[in-house]
C-alpha cells in the first residue's frame, strides 16, 4: 500500500489518479494508523519552503515519518517541494528541513549563467540520468518531465545525484539516498515518464 | 474577383470574404456591434451592481469549501487583470488554473508568477500530453486549414471544463470581454473549436498517434451538460465594469511587475508565430484587424492609428527565421517541411467533415436567448 501523505500540501489527488489508473493499492492520508500500515509514502508539496515546513510539523507527521522512514526503512519519494524538504536547508526560508538527503536548496540564480533563463522554470524538459536508478527504468529522457519551480536541491553528495536537467546550466533535479527519492519535476503532471516513475516506486 | 475593400468605420476589410457593406461602407461587424451588442453591454453601475448580485452567489456558493470559483489563466492581459480584480476588488477565492499546452513563452510564465506570488495563490497547472498535442497540431498543419490553433484552444477549454464538473466547482470566472473582442474571428478564419466532427475528421486523416489522454469537450457537454444539467455557470466580469486595454495593462505592470504583451494571444508562442506569421502570409488573414475593429468599436483606438499599424507586418522579420526554426524542432520536423505545409493548396473547414449547421443553429439560438451576443460568422 502507498500512502500519499496529505499533510496539507500539494496536489494529493493527481497523484491519487495515477496510481488509480495503474491499479495499484494507495491511500490519501494522514491518518497515523493508515501510514503505519502503508509500505511507501509519496511527500507532495507546494509553495515555500518554510509554509511547506510549518505545515509537516503542524500536521503532527514529522515524527511518524521519522520513524517509519528511518527506524522501518520504509520508501519515501518526495516530490517538488516534497523534495526540497528532505535537504538541510533552503536559500527562501530559514526553517530546517528534514535532512534525510544532505543537501541546500538553492534559488536559480539567472544572473550567475551566461545564457539567463526566466524564472520559474516551467514546462517541459529532458534530463539527464546519473547511473542506474530502477525508478528511471522506461523513462524516456529525451522526453523528460514537467517542471515547475525556481529553486533546486544543491545535493552536498554528488553520488546522491540521480538526474540533472539543463535550465541555463546543469542542475539535479532528481536524489536519493537509500530508501529516500526525491524529484523536483511533477511525475504526476509528466504523462508516461511519471507514470513510469510511480510505477518503479510501487516496485522496487 | 471581388474588389478590395476596408469599412470606413473600423478595418474589418474583404479579406474577410462574407463581410457586408452598407450604402455608407460600414461594415457588418460594425452593425453587428451597434444592434446587438451595444444596448446590452453595461460597462457601468449597473452592470457593477449585477456583478455584486453575481459576488455575493459565488461567495454563498463556496461557503466553507476551499475555492469560490474557479479561473484559466493564460497569462494574457484579461485573464491577468480578471484576476487582480476578482482577488483584490471582490474578496473571491478562486481555483488559478493553468492549463500548459507546451508553449508558453517565458513572458507568460513570468506574469503568472509575478501575479500568484503576490495575491498569495496557488497554480493549478494541468499538463497535456505533449506528444499528442504535437500530434495533433501536426495533423492540422497537414489538413492545410488555417484553424491551426483549435489543438491549443481546444485543450485549454476542455481540460478547465472537466476540472469543473470532476470538482463540482459551480462558478468559472472567464476573461472574455467585449470591449476587446466584440468583433469575432470570422469563421472562415477560425472555426468553431468544438466541432468533434472536424477535430476527429483531421486527427484521423493526418494524426500518427492515438489521442488517449487528450482532453476532449463536445458542446453537448459544456454548452447543455455542465450548464443546464449540472448548473455550472460561466461569468464573464469583465463586461460589468468599465475596461480597457490601457488601463488594465497599467494596473497589472504598476502593481505586479506584469509585462504587456506584443498583440494579443501572444503569450503562447505558437500563437504568436500562428497568427503573427502563419495566418496573414499563408492565408492574408490578420487577426489584428478584429482586434483592432474591437478597440475602434469601443474608443480604445482610431482607425487611423489602427491602419498606420496594419502597415507593418504582425511578425517580427528579423527573428522569423528563427520562429521557423524553432516552431518546427519542437513540432519534430525539419524547417523544410514547415515551409511545405505554409505553401500548400489552401484548404478550409469545408473540405473536411463537420457540424457547421448544427454551431449555426446553436449560435442563433445563443443570440436570440441573448445569452452570446458577439457571436461569431
Amino acid at each position: 500500500m502507498i500512502a500519499i501523505v496529505d499533510y496539507g500540501s500539494g496536489n494529493v489527488a493527481a497523484i491519487a489518479d495515477i496510481f488509480k489508473r495503474l491499479k495499484l493499492p494507495h491511500v490519501i492520508t494522514r491518518d497515523h494508523a493508515e501510514l503505519q500500515a502503508a509500505d511507501r509514502y509519496i511527500l507532495p508539496g507546494v509553495g515555500a519552503f518554510d509554509t511547506t515546513m510549518h505545515t509537516l510539523k503542524d500536521s503532527g507527521l514529522v515524527g511518524l515519518l521519522n520513524d517509519e522512514v528511518h527506524g522501518q526503512g520504509k520508501k519515501i519519494m518526495g516530490v517538488c517541494v516534497g523534495m526540497q524538504i528532505l535537504g538541510d536547508s533552503s536559500d527562501e526560508g530559514v526553517l530546517p528541513g528534514l535532512g534525510w538527503i544532505p543537501g541546500h536548496i538553492r534559488r536559480i540564480d539567472p544572473a550567475s549563467i551566461d545564457n539567463s533563463p526566466k524564472l520559474p522554470h516551467m514546462g517541459w524538459n529532458s534530463v539527464r540520468i546519473k547511473g542506474a536508478m530502477p525508478l528511471f527504468d522506461s523513462v524516456d529522457p529525451e522526453r523528460g518531465f514537467y517542471f515547475l519551480h525556481s529553486y533546486y536541491f544543491d545535493a552536498k553528495d554528488t553520488e546522491s545525484i540521480c538526474a540533472t536537467v539543463e535550465y541555463g546550466k546543469e542542475l539535479p533535479c532528481a536524489v536519493a539516498s537509500g530508501n529516500v527519492f526525491g524529484f523536483q519535476f511533477h511525475p504526476e503532471k509528466s504523462h508516461s515518464n511519471g507514470v513510469a516513475v510511480f510505477r518503479n516506486f510501487s516496485q522496487i | 474577383m471581388i474588389k478590395y475593400k476596408v469599412c470606413s468605420c473600423c478595418v474589418m476589410d474583404t479579406s474577410d470574404a462574407n463581410i457586408i457593406f452598407d450604402s455608407l461602407g460600414v461594415c457588418d461587424h460594425c452593425l453587428a456591434f451597434k444592434q446587438n451588442i451595444l444596448p446590452h453591454w453595461h460597462p457601468n453601475e449597473k452592470g457593477a451592481a449585477m456583478f455584486r448580485e453575481i459576488v455575493a452567489q459565488i461567495k454563498t456558493a463556496g461557503n466553507g469549501k476551499q475555492f469560490d470559483c474557479i479561473m484559466g489563466m493564460s497569462g494574457g492581459l484579461d485573464s491577468s487583470y480578471l484576476l487582480h480584480l476578482a482577488v483584490t476588488e471582490f474578496g473571491l477565492r478562486p481555483l488559478v488554473f493553468h492549463v500548459d499546452g507546451g508553449w508558453n513563452t517565458d513572458l507568460a510564465v513570468n506574469n503568472i508568477q509575478v501575479l500568484v506570488d503576490k495575491l498569495g495563490l496557488d497554480l493549478y497547472t494541468e499538463v497535456i500530453n505533449w506528444n499528442e498535442m504535437r500530434d495533433f497540431q501536426l495533423a492540422f498543419f497537414k489538413s492545410g486549414v488555417p484553424h491551426l490553433d483549435i489543438p491549443q484552444d481546444h485543450a485549454f477549454v476542455a481540460t478547465l471544463y472537466h476540472f469543473a464538473n470532476k470538482h463540482g466547482i459551480k462558478y468559472i470566472l472567464n476573461g472574455g470581454n467585449y470591449s476587446t473582442e466584440c468583433v469575432r474571428n470570422p469563421k472562415e478564419w477560425l472555426y468553431y473549436g468544438t466541432d468533434m466532427a472536424q477535430l476527429r475528421d483531421i486527427h484521423g486523416r493526418f494524426g500518427s498517434i492515438p489521442l488517449r489522454t487528450y482532453p476532449f469537450s463536445s458542446v453537448l457537454f459544456h454548452k447543455v451538460y455542465l450548464r443546464y444539467i449540472r448548473g455550472v455557470q460561466v461569468v464573464k466580469p469583465l463586461n460589468l465594469m468599465p475596461y480597457t486595454k490601457e488601463n488594465a495593462s497599467k494596473v497589472l505592470a504598476d502593481t505586479y511587475g506584469w509585462r504587456p504583451y506584443p498583440q494579443k494571444h501572444f503569450e503562447s508562442r505558437f500563437t504568436r508565430f500562428y497568427e503573427g506569421y502563419w495566418l496573414p502570409t499563408r492565408f492574408g488573414y490578420d487577426t489584428r484587424r478584429v482586434q483592432y475593429s474591437s478597440l475602434i468599436q469601443t474608443g480604445q483606438m482610431t482607425r487611423e492609428e489602427a491602419l498606420e499599424r496594419l502597415k507593418q507586418p504582425a511578425y517580427d522579420p528579423a527573428t522569423i527565421d528563427e520562429d521557423f526554426e524553432y516552431i518546427a524542432t519542437k513540432l519534430g520536423i525539419s524547417v523544410h517541411e514547415l515551409r511545405g505545409y505554409h505553401e500548400m493548396p489552401l484548404k478550409t473547414y469545408k473540405d473536411y467533415k463537420n457540424q457547421e449547421w448544427l454551431f449555426d443553429l446553436g449560435a442563433k439560438t445563443l443570440k436570440v436567448l441573448g445569452i452570446e451576443r458577439a457571436v461569431k460568422r
